[in-house]
């Protein structure tokens, strides 16, 4: 395990506005570059990057392969190595991690990682194709399944098991639409009721249009260093005090619960290993909610709740801007937006604004420590990191 | 073919355990049809004992006897593939014939595979199956009419090696069950042909060899039991999923009927795949259900037969062969589940469509 002075530190991290933008895919890499050096206290030059790591799905298949090449050319540095990083919504996740790695591993000492996904200038049809193509293709998919469908089938679950209710779900929804409203690259700013949620059109039984999130373009961008060079940029990074990462099958078939997603408890698992902290000590935590159902789950896989006891904790509000443990004060997936591949840096990027205290109307008071958490798919994938103010 | 209204597929149910039949019409059927029909009619026979052999007669486009050996299961039944139809037909009533003291519950197959291709590719004949059971268990309920009203009528159309097969049975030696009047349950017909059957896929993409290796895990829902782990391996893939063993794997077949739910899900429109718009244009929402097949083997499969919301977790169904997708211009079959309450007799496979 490296030594704290060699974890990795945010010292700078970008953000586009999220939502159905009129930008295209090298504009919006721009804009969060340009943002995450422009954010650096003390400067960074363009130039000090030594490689870098896009998370993106594909963005429609506009640049298929080779396509963090774009990133290279965006920061105006051809000649830097960069390489993408796809595990469908994880992306920016493990672009992240494989950033951390190469900082802690001596390997370089300052690293970009940017997350990008441009999803709302495809016709529907082709939309609904890269929406559903990270589950298992032959067996789910083909069975009539897209992402909605599977996890309304892990809703299914959950609810016949621990009894679940539905306003638990409608809260999660109304919650993040209440955060998101502090959050000015949010692509919603509407408040909504767990009636208006219960009243939206059916997607996949149990859940509904507001228990989806949307179809977003946007990017973040995060400036990584070893943490003993951290003060030649800031006197506020935010280190990396813990990652962790874990698989499961493809398709839910396979997997031996379907109450809880193994990957994310794994992850958990490894990233707590390496912390110098325990659950406990979390400040906050930015969760991967594609689907309402995902939050409450990832709360009772994460160990922020006991086994169905998620539902509780959202409706007495623990979840909540000053509640016990506040959960996506950006907005998260659901109201915030969820750009596929940008998740994950979006995530860090929020965390790097509260945990030095810049998260305006939405910051968590006293802020130091918090977990942000990555799902691929249905849970193929997940990743947990940790990080620490200082 | 745009524009011509398709007649109704139809499944011919005698009310025998000796001799069923199974006939497609149409033009847009394919080898697939064929196979998924042959194998429904096996399935509707309960056939507890070897399938004796089977002929083939097969004028389209030559993947026949493959499907219909994965489809039967029948890697070591003798097919024989006729490209003449009355030799076919000859050959198999010789067979017949021959059979004067059989094993108990063999079956004799014959499949008209007719597929023939008008100037454009498109086949336009049926395919028809008939199945001879000698001997065997004694005869199920006989299968009632689902997915619409149910309708008496005499064979007919084009499936004349299939009219001419029951017509020898009847007049066969007494000592065959000779069914007095052929009970054929009639589905509505589909729709005018509109779905676009596609050149390259728009969507989620399985090439066709993969959907052939798949087929003995799809209709057959075939796994693999390892003989050093005993872990179950569903869908297949060669390997053990817990050990990683390849040797010695053995094949068993998990229940086609009696699965448990243990999920389901109603699909509302817009939110299914763009490879089942075609499905949501005709039929609107379907439920898609995680079954339990037995321990330690699960299915993702869609539900048919009822309308959506039918099924809940804990219940019980069967499965049937139905068409699943369209893909790169042709038809992909695979099982679908069916609620126990409306299968036949508790089990089995149901009607195909």
């Amino acid at each position: 395990m490296p030594t704290p002075s060699d974890r990795a530190a945010i010292v700078g991290a970008g953000h586009t506005r999220f939502g159905v933008l009129t930008e295209g895919p090298r504009e919006l890499l721009s804009r969060a570059v340009a943002g995450a050096l422009g954010s650096v206290d003390r400067g960074m030059d363009r130039g000090d990057v030594e490689e870098a790591y896009l998370g993106s799905l594909g963005f429609s298949g506009w640049q298929l392969g080779n396509s963090a090449t774009l990133l290279a050319e965006e920061l105006g540095r051809p000649g830097v190595p960069v390489s993408r990083v796809e595990n469908a919504c994880a992306s920016a996740g493990y672009a992240l991690r494989a950033g951390v790695h190469a900082i802690e591993s001596g390997a370089r000492d300052v690293v970009l990682v940017v997350g990008l996904e441009k999803m709302t200038d495809a016709p529907s049809r082709r939309r609904r194709y890269w929406l559903g193509v990270s589950g298992d293709t032959e067996w789910e998919r083909l069975a009539g399944l897209t992402f909605a469908g599977v996890y309304a089938l892990l809703a299914s679950c959950h609810m016949q098991k621990y009894g679940t209710p539905r306003e638990a779900l409608a809260e999660v929804a109304v919650k993040n639409h209440r955060n998101a409203l502090l959050n000015p690259n949010a692509q919603f700013h509407k408040a909504i009721t767990r009636e208006e949620v219960a009243r939206a059109p059916r997607v996949a039984d149990p859940l509904g249009l507001m228990d989806c999130c949307p179809v977003t373009d946007g990017a973040a961008a995060l400036l990584l260093v070893r943490r003993s060079l951290a003060a030649r940029y800031t006197d506020t990074p935010v280190s990396i005090v813990g990652t962790g990462a874990a698989s499961d099958y493809l398709a839910l078939q396979e997997r031996a619960s379907l109450t809880s997603l193994a990957a994310t408890r794994r992850a958990a698992e490894e990233a707590f290993r390496r912390a110098p902290f325990d659950r406990r000590a979390l400040s906050l935590a930015e969760l991967h909610d594609c689907f309402t159902i995902a939050e409450l789950l990832a709360l009772e896989d994460l160990g922020l709740a006991g086994p169905g006891e998620a539902a509780r904790l959202t409706l007495d509000g623990g979840t909540a801007l000053g509640g016990a443990i506040p959960i996506n004060p950006d907005g998260g997936l659901k109201a915030k937006g969820h750009p596929i591949g940008a998740t994950g840096a979006s995530q860090a990027y929020e965390v790097f604004q509260q945990l030095r205290g810049a998260a305006g109307a939405r910051q968590v008071p006293h802020a130091e420590r918090a977990l942000s958490h990555n799902v691929g798919g249905s849970g193929a994938s997940a990743t947990v990191t940790l990080y620490e103010a200082g | 073919m745009s524009g011509e209204s398709r007649p109704a597929a139809s499944a011919v149910c005698l009310p025998a355990r000796s001799v069923g039949g199974f006939r497609r019409e149409g033009v847009d059927e394919d080898s697939f049809t064929l196979a998924v029909g042959a194998s429904e009619l096996l399935e509707s026979l309960d056939p507890g004992g070897d399938i004796q052999g089977v002929h083939l007669f097969d004028a389209g486009s030559g993947d026949g006897s493959t499907l219909l050996s994965t489809a039967l299961g029948l890697s070591s039944v003798p097919l024989v593939v006729h490209p003449d139809r009355e030799d076919a037909l000859r050959e198999f009533l010789d067979a017949r014939a021959a059979s004067t003291d059989p094993p108990s519950g063999c079956l004799l197959l014959f499949v008209d595979a007719l597929g023939e291709r008008d100037p454009r590719g498109e086949l336009m004949r049926d395919s028809a199956a008939v199945a001879v059971r000698l001997g065997g268990p004694p005869p199920r309920a006989p299968l009632p009419a689902r997915g619409g009203p149910a309708s008496k009528r005499t064979l007919g159309g084009d499936a004349s090696a299939l009219r001419a097969a029951l017509r020898w049975l009847e007049e066969g030696p007494s000592r065959w069950w000779v069914p007095e009047s052929h009970v054929e349950a009639s589905v509505p017909p589909s729709p005018a042909r509109s779905v676009d059957l596609g050149g390259v896929s728009e969507g989620a993409y399985v090439p066709r060899a993969s959907y052939l290796q798949n087929l003995p895990s799809r209709w057959r829902f075939a796994a693999d039991r390892c003989p050093a782990c005993g872990t179950l391996t569903f869908p297949r893939r060669g390997r053990c999923r817990n050990c990683s063993r390849t040797e010695g794997l053995a094949t068993v077949e998990l229940p086609r009927a009696g699965g448990i739910v243990e999920a389901v899900t109603t699909v509302h429109p817009g939110a299914q795949p763009s490879e089942f718009d075609w499905s949501v244009e005709r039929r609107g929402a379907y439920d898609v259900a995680l079954v339990r097949l037995s321990e330690g083997a699960r299915v993702t499969l869609q539900v048919t037969d009822c309308p959506p919301g039918t099924l809940h977790p804990g219940e019980s169904i069967a499965t049937v062969l139905r068409r699943l997708y369209p893909m790169e211009g042709e038809w992909r079959y695979g099982r679908k589940a069916v609620p126990i309450a409306l299968t036949w007799a508790g089990s089995g496979s149901g009607l195909p469509t």
